[in-house]
């Protein structure tokens, strides 16, 4: 059959690409044990291998109205938003100690790099608008100017300070229109996403204001038509872009020719707000799983003795049948793994509950496809019509619950949070994959195989059942 | 033709709605009255930074920690390593007990470390369960105004009401039980509630399923007897697929330690429930959804 083969190029691609994603060594990786070496592409979570812990005090400025308490409380909250928006939805942020003693504790899976994660914790995430007053190429700070127009005036450093002589800015921390102050902050940012910047090359932030922010942006730009507007992130000239018109969208681009790493970062930053608090790096540490290796690897051997028995017990019930479930079942776990790697899925326990449940929608598809041919059989059908008609059957059975069980997965995976969103993430690939398996893979080897599949004993009707 | 003995699963329906009855209630009563024994991961505790003189792996500090009080034995143990390059001098453990302690209590702890040097003693904040709980509660909200919605295009509304009722029913009741036995209940816990939910929803869609198909069959009036041989039908395929499943979890329970024991056992409980909630709860109370439509 011509479908056939051509069925079978595609798995054995498929399946191929996958192996290829979980097995190609990476020579710049040390593993500590057999588990981690075999697996050396799936990036483990911190429960399973560990990461980077770091500790934060705090640091309240002086005319602080609220108990420190709260203060860092907030801190938890805005620093798990960058780091969710940044994609480091699996690192643990924590409390430590209470009052004045408060430290910020932030566990990121993995030891490859914690700075990316250093630089989303620590800065501050001040963002405004300002307005230029003088500019100059320097090596050094030039000297702060006399005169009562400078007196809230600074001088900030452009954000590519690469070179020695860099431009300095001597900027106010606020744009002034007629005699009015207007102060526009981070805080009238509602929204702040990192895409591609296809006129200029790289990366560029698309800003959205709220109404408040709206209104001050179109005045502003009304006001500075072909002058600059500087955008200033953390003491820093971001961008200092010449206004063309009034913009009164509510939305402004920072396009600054970032790499993609920093426009995500960057846009991270914005979206989360200022830290209420300024954070002091005290210690920074190497963790071992906090499940522990004695709990991980234990599980991992108890999970694989309990696949062998569904493996064996497949083939016990469904003999020939059961040996193409059997290889179903491993197909798609080394797909969902292979999947995890290419896509650098952080695998975590409950990762790991999402993988049980896939053996579990695998096997069953396989169960269900082979019960209907079953009865298509005992109706008097030929082995190769059973298998037609069993899966014309099936189809809607397998289809309806998996797709609910994929929407709901869905669901998770936009509002969870952390690890909920790591299970989210196993259980949509696993049951795409077992959905394949069981509609492609199976019915691909049931055709190959259909000789060998012994008509009287599959539609003999169960002994226990009571056939009369 | 072949016939297949037909087991009476609705005939029984009373007495098995019933059991479910009390056994929600029991549970909606417990998780009032007792709550939850959230684990370190939601509540916090006392986190000590522990010492050792000589090489040691986790497993030792948690049998030492066990032997001081069975209570310790849950605790969440790391072992902690510089950063980069310094050599390994001592070896340090982060260990996190459930419990805030204070006073005679750490004075007491830090004496019967006698083997350990205390490097730190701290409370740690846990994440917070409100948060988590108003996060579920939104995206349990959704999941079931969407699997609603789908079942209803696909089925009929009334097998939807049916499919939530089920879903209830199996996540209240394996929340019971975690309440009423007081077992540590930790993100782990969290993912297996949703792993078990997506099983029992698989489960009764199957047995939907064949209902939907047999209903073109039968006359409405029966609707009873289609149910019955609906669950029937796929009666081979509900006891190998739970069995399978029932085996990886089970095995995970038995071999997985101690630190997975509430996850596993969740799972475990969460299959078993799962299956008896897509014969005894799902289906028959179709029955009732299908005849108060006339």
């Amino acid at each position: 059959m011509k479908a056939d083969r051509i069925r079978l190029a595609f798995v054995i691609l498929i399946i191929g690409a996958a192996l290829l994603a979980l097995f190609w060594p990476d020579a710049s990786k040390t593993y500590d044990n057999w588990v981690e070496g075999l697996f050396g592409n799936i990036r483990l979570g911190l429960d399973i291998r560990g990461g980077s812990r770091l500790d934060y005090s705090l640091s309240v400025p002086a005319d602080a109205t609220k108990p420190i308490d709260e203060i860092a409380n907030e801190v938890v909250v805005v620093v798990r938003q960058r780091l969710d928006a940044a994609g480091y939805t699996e690192a643990g942020i924590t409390r430590v100690g209470v009052g004045a003693l408060s430290r910020i504790r932030v566990e990121i899976p993995g030891v490859d790099d914690p700075s990316v994660a250093e630089r989303l914790v620590g800065r501050q995430g001040t963002l405004y608008f300002g307005e230029i007053l003088e500019t100059e190429q320097s090596e050094t700070q030039p000297r702060p100017k006399v005169g009562i127009q400078y007196r809230d005036a600074i001088w900030l450093r452009s954000k590519d300070f690469a070179g020695p002589a860099t431009t300095w800015y001597l900027i106010l921390p606020y744009v002034r229109i007629g005699s009015q102050r207007v102060y526009l902050d981070g805080s009238k940012v509602t929204d702040a996403r990192a895409e591609v910047d296809t006129q200029r090359g790289g990366f560029k932030i698309n800003l959205a204001f709220d109404r408040e922010g709206t209104e001050m942006f179109a005045r502003i730009t009304a006001n500075f038509v072909q002058q600059q507007l500087p955008i200033i992130l953390d003491d820093l000239v971001l961008v200092a872009p010449v206004v063309q018109n009034a913009i009164r969208e509510g939305r402004a681009e920072i396009s600054g020719r970032f790499t993609g790493q920093e426009s995500m970062e960057l846009a991270a930053l914005i979206r989360s707000g200022n830290l209420p608090a300024e954070l002091i790096k005290e210690e920074e540490r190497t963790l071992g799983p906090t499940l522990g290796m004695d709990i991980v690897t234990a599980s991992l051997i108890a999970g694989l003795f309990g696949l062998i028995i569904v493996l064996v017990y497949m083939v016990v019930y469904y003999r020939i049948m059961g040996l193409i479930a059997d290889i179903a079942l491993v197909y798609n776990t080394f797909l969902l793994l292979g999947v995890m790697s290419a896509g650098q899925f952080i695998l975590t326990l409950p990762g790991i509950a999402g993988i049980i449940l896939t053996i579990g929608t695998t096997v069953d598809g396989n169960i269900i496809v082979f019960e209907r041919i079953r009865e298509e059989m005992r109706s008097g059908k030929t082995t190769l019509n059973a298998i037609t008609g069993g899966y014309a059957k099936a189809f809607s059975t397998i289809l309806d619950s998996n797709i609910t069980t994929i929407l709901a997965a869905f669901v998770l995976f936009y509002m969870g949070t952390g690890p909920i969103k790591g299970f989210a993430n196993t259980l949509i690939i696993g049951v795409v994959g077992s959905m394949f398996v069981t509609l492609v893979v199976s019915r691909l080897l049931l055709n190959a195989f259909h000789h060998k599949i012994e008509h009287g004993f599959y539609a003999k009707v169960e002994t226990k059942a009571g056939g009369q | 033709m072949y016939r297949l003995r037909t087991i009476d699963f609705v005939g029984k329906r009373r007495y098995f709605l019933i059991l479910s009855i009390i056994l929600v209630l029991i549970s909606l009563f417990s998780i009032g009255v007792r709550g939850f024994n959230f684990g370190v991961d939601f509540a916090g505790g006392t986190e000590i930074t522990l010492v050792a003189s000589e090489s040691m792996d986790v497993s030792e500090v948690r049998s030492t920690l066990s032997a001081i009080n069975s209570e310790y034995e849950t605790a969440k143990i790391l072992k902690l390593f510089p950063m980069t390059g310094q050599e390994v001098v001592v070896e340090r453990f982060s260990v996190t007990i459930p419990r805030f302690m204070a006073g005679d209590e750490k004075d007491l702890l830090i004496s019967q470390l006698a083997g350990f040097g205390v490097d730190s003693f701290d409370t740690v904040s846990g994440l917070s369960a409100t948060e988590l709980r108003d996060r579920s509660l939104w995206a349990v909200l959704v999941t079931i105004i969407i699997i609603l919605v789908y079942i209803a295009i696909r089925f009929q509304i009334a097998f939807g009401l049916g499919a939530i009722l089920s879903l209830a029913h199996d996540g209240i009741i394996t929340m019971g039980i975690f309440s009423l036995f007081q077992i540590p209940f930790d993100i782990s816990v969290i993912a297996a509630l949703l792993t078990l939910l997506g099983y029992s929803l698989n489960d009764t869609i199957v047995v939907y399923d064949r209902i939907r198909e047999n209903m073109k069959k039968f006359q409405h009036s029966q609707i009873a007897k289609t149910i019955n041989t609906s669950i029937n039908d796929v009666l081979n395929r509900t006891i190998n697929t739970s069995l399978t499943t029932f085996i990886v979890v089970f095995m995970l329970l038995l071999f997985g330690g101690s630190g997975l024991q509430p996850f596993a056992f969740a799972l475990t409980i969460g299959v078993i429930i799962g299956t008896y909630s897509s014969i005894y709860v799902a289906s028959p109370v179709l029955i009732g959804f299908l005849k108060s439509r006339r």
